[in-house]
């Protein structure tokens, strides 16, 4: 049996978005496959964000991308607001889109340079069947305020004339023109500054609570992520190995990968001379082929028979705290022994 | 910066960049030190000149862009500046090396990675090809690579991202360079990676007694690698000063301001992040004053008119601002 829901603690709260035993495979030729996500599930509940944090390879895009259907999953279900999109229509999932959003990484080439602003803004109210011009440009305008952009100063522009963040609030502002129920972001800060980092971090927490919105926030950097979510779930080659409250993370990190990924943040702080020697030696294996039992375990510092022969399955440790170790950190600090 | 004798001494350069849009400032009157065996971060946004600067140095920018307006670059008695292209290919590599962001773009993608080093060691030492190919696994194994002798005859697009990364420092390291300049050698790379490439840097530079410059945006990378900063802002150096201190009390209001812009591990969730209004000024036309005038709090009437001159009151410490903020207290 692989792996139950990762569901926060039963407090009645609706879910929005539910992932069930997601898997997605590329076939790479010559018979030759890769399991990119290989039985992830997950709830999102209203009003939260969920963070998705893991390294280049570990599968959290197209995580982002199977939940948008695009392209969809090979197995598994992914059910929003009770209706599972797979068994939508062309016609259906189109509709759908109205309640499902995504801001993509690269704010520039994500968005059509031969249109301007206005145009693009609208061009989801177009697909989404308002027929009524006048109505479009209003939403278009007030939506493109609500991301703090002046709606008379770009409304005519091309992407190129606007800077990285400027960019970035205009995708922001074509995801939420219809106003959706979930929004994905997919490492929407990762191109730019730190200072434009901020700048767009906030927006997204003003938008959230403006259009009442539930968030998957996808990126690699841990901080960032941690700021926005409310929960975080940790990806390890196409698997979630530990799901917990933002708050638990730095004093409670359960998972050895989660341990490795939190000493790993060079923090800015007065501190001396980094220490050396504290990442486990090597690189992460390839999802061509993953090794057996638990897939972190040849670089886990804590692995013994069993990780190899049994894979760990994500299992409660505390209230809304899943981890998939069979030997769970118990002080839970990036420094702290089993 | 430091009160050893420096090995790398800059003083007030100007790289000017002829673009289709006017001449860019984009190194405007940037002094620094760097002392033998010592880390100097250089840290700052996008656009602010920091790469030119690390470009200047190894005069490795075309004559038809670059503009010398002004400076020196002086290492080991000679102005960097005034050697020609020919005594200038004698430095670099052998006296200063530089690794850049991306291996895959700065490697040669059709040559094996071990006749890489190779060149870079036949070019400057006289050796053979046998003993070329011994010492180029050798280095190969000393920045980490595992089955170095198997590894050499591979292409790079057959490596890592991180394995890439340690066969440039190899190419870097072939000749025993004196000061290594790594421009933002970790920023393409995950972060335990990342972690791993820093160590392997630390360590290397125990070892030869290097000095290193390094480039980066991400102030968590210096904080633990530097031992001195210069932040850098719109082709200027606006602070400087011993790591720790200048992370702990920042006294110009930019590098207080970046500081705050990072979100922290240890910070509440939904923590509300500071900001930086407006955007550098475009470097074509930098405006009179200090250039972060237009952007900051604490600016006055004088801010915009007059370009305050580092001060450097104490402590090795240094700052362009006509109202910094308040010194440690205690």
């Amino acid at each position: 049996m692989a792996d139950g829901p990762a569901i926060a603690p039963g407090d009645g709260a609706e879910v929005v978005l539910s992932v069930r035993e997601l898997t997605r495979t590329f076939a790479l030729g010559r018979g030759q496959h890769v399991h990119a996500v290989a039985g992830v599930s997950f709830d999102i509940f209203a009003g939260e964000t969920l963070g998705l944090v893991g390294e280049s390879g570990c599968g959290k895009t197209t995580v982002g991308r199977a939940i948008m259907q695009l392209p969809p999953q090979s197995s598994g279900e992914v059910i929003l607001e009770g209706r599972p999109l797979a068994q939508l229509s062309a016609a259906e999932l189109r509709a759908s889109r109205g309640r499902l959003q995504m801001v993509f990484q690269d704010p520039i080439s994500s968005l059509n340079p031969m249109r301007t602003i206005g145009e693009i803004v609208m061009t989801p109210l177009v697909v989404a069947g308002q027929h009524d011009r006048t109505a479009r440009e209003r939403l278009a305008r007030e939506t493109l305020e609500a991301v703090g952009l002046d709606p008379d100063a770009v409304w005519k522009r091309h992407p190129h004339e606007l800077s990285g963040g400027q960019c970035q609030r205009v995708s922001i502002a074509r995801a939420l023109v219809l106003r959706p129920r979930l929004l994905i972001c997919d490492e929407p800060v990762s191109s730019l500054d730190v200072s434009v980092q901020a700048q767009i971090l906030n927006l997204l927490e003003d938008a959230k609570a403006r259009f009442g919105l539930t968030m998957l926030f996808i990126a690699h950097d841990l901080a960032v992520v941690k700021n926005v979510s409310d929960r975080l779930a940790v990806m390890y080659l196409g698997r979630l190995c530990e799901v917990a409250p933002s708050g638990r993370f730095h004093e409670h990190a359960a998972h050895p990968y989660t341990a490795t990924l939190l000493a790993a943040v060079p923090e800015a702080r007065p501190q001396g001379k980094r220490q050396r020697n504290r990442m486990p030696k090597g690189e992460v294996s390839s999802p061509l082929n993953p090794p057996s039992g638990c897939r972190f375990r040849l670089r886990c510092p804590f692995t013994t028979e069993r990780c190899a022969a049994e894979e760990p399955q994500l299992r409660p440790i505390a209230p809304g705290h899943l981890v998939a170790c069979h030997f769970p950190l118990a002080g839970g600090s990036a420094d702290a022994k089993p | 910066m430091s009160a050893a004798s420096p090995l790398l001494s800059i003083r007030d350069l100007k790289s000017y960049l002829r673009t289709p849009h006017g001449v860019v400032r984009a190194v405007d009157g940037v002094s620094l030190e760097l002392a033998a065996g010592r880390t100097l971060g250089l840290v700052g946004e996008s656009g602010c000149g920091k790469s030119v600067l690390a470009r200047s140095i190894l005069g490795l920018l075309p004559e038809s862009i670059l503009i010398k307006a002004g400076g020196e670059i002086r290492y080991e008695g000679r102005d960097l500046r005034d050697l020609s292209e020919r005594e200038l290919r004698s430095v670099r590599g052998r006296e200063i090396a530089m690794i850049f962001q991306d291996p895959m773009t700065s490697l040669n993608p059709v040559i094996r990675v071990g006749a890489q080093i190779q060149q870079a060691l036949r070019l400057h030492l006289r050796c053979s090809r046998a003993e070329a190919r011994e010492r180029a696994v050798d280095l190969l194994d000393s920045v980490g690579i595992t089955a170095p002798a198997r590894r050499a005859e591979s292409y790079p697009h057959e490596l890592s991202g991180g394995m890439r990364q340690r066969v440039m420092i190899a190419v870097a390291l072939a000749c025993g360079p004196k000061v290594l300049i790594a421009d933002e050698p970790t920023t393409a790379l995950d972060v335990t990676v990342q972690a791993q490439i820093l160590d392997l840097l630390q360590e290397l530079q125990e070892k030869r007694g290097m000095a290193l410059i390094l480039i980066t945006h991400n102030l968590g990378v210096v904080a633990g690698m530097a031992d001195d900063v210069a932040v850098m802002y719109a082709g200027r150096i606006v602070e400087h000063g011993p790591t720790s201190a200048l992370l702990a009390a920042p006294r110009m209001p930019y590098t207080a301001a970046l500081l705050r812009s990072v979100p922290r591990l240890d910070d509440p969730v939904h923590s509300r992040l500071e900001t930086i209004g407006g955007r550098p000024p475009l470097l074509i036309e930098p405006p009179p004053g200090c250039r972060f005038a237009p952007r900051c709090p604490r600016a006055t009437g004088l801010c915009a008119q007059d370009p305050a001159e580092t001060r450097e009151p104490a402590d090795d410490r240094g700052f362009r601002c006509w109202h910094p903020l308040e010194a440690a207290h205690g």
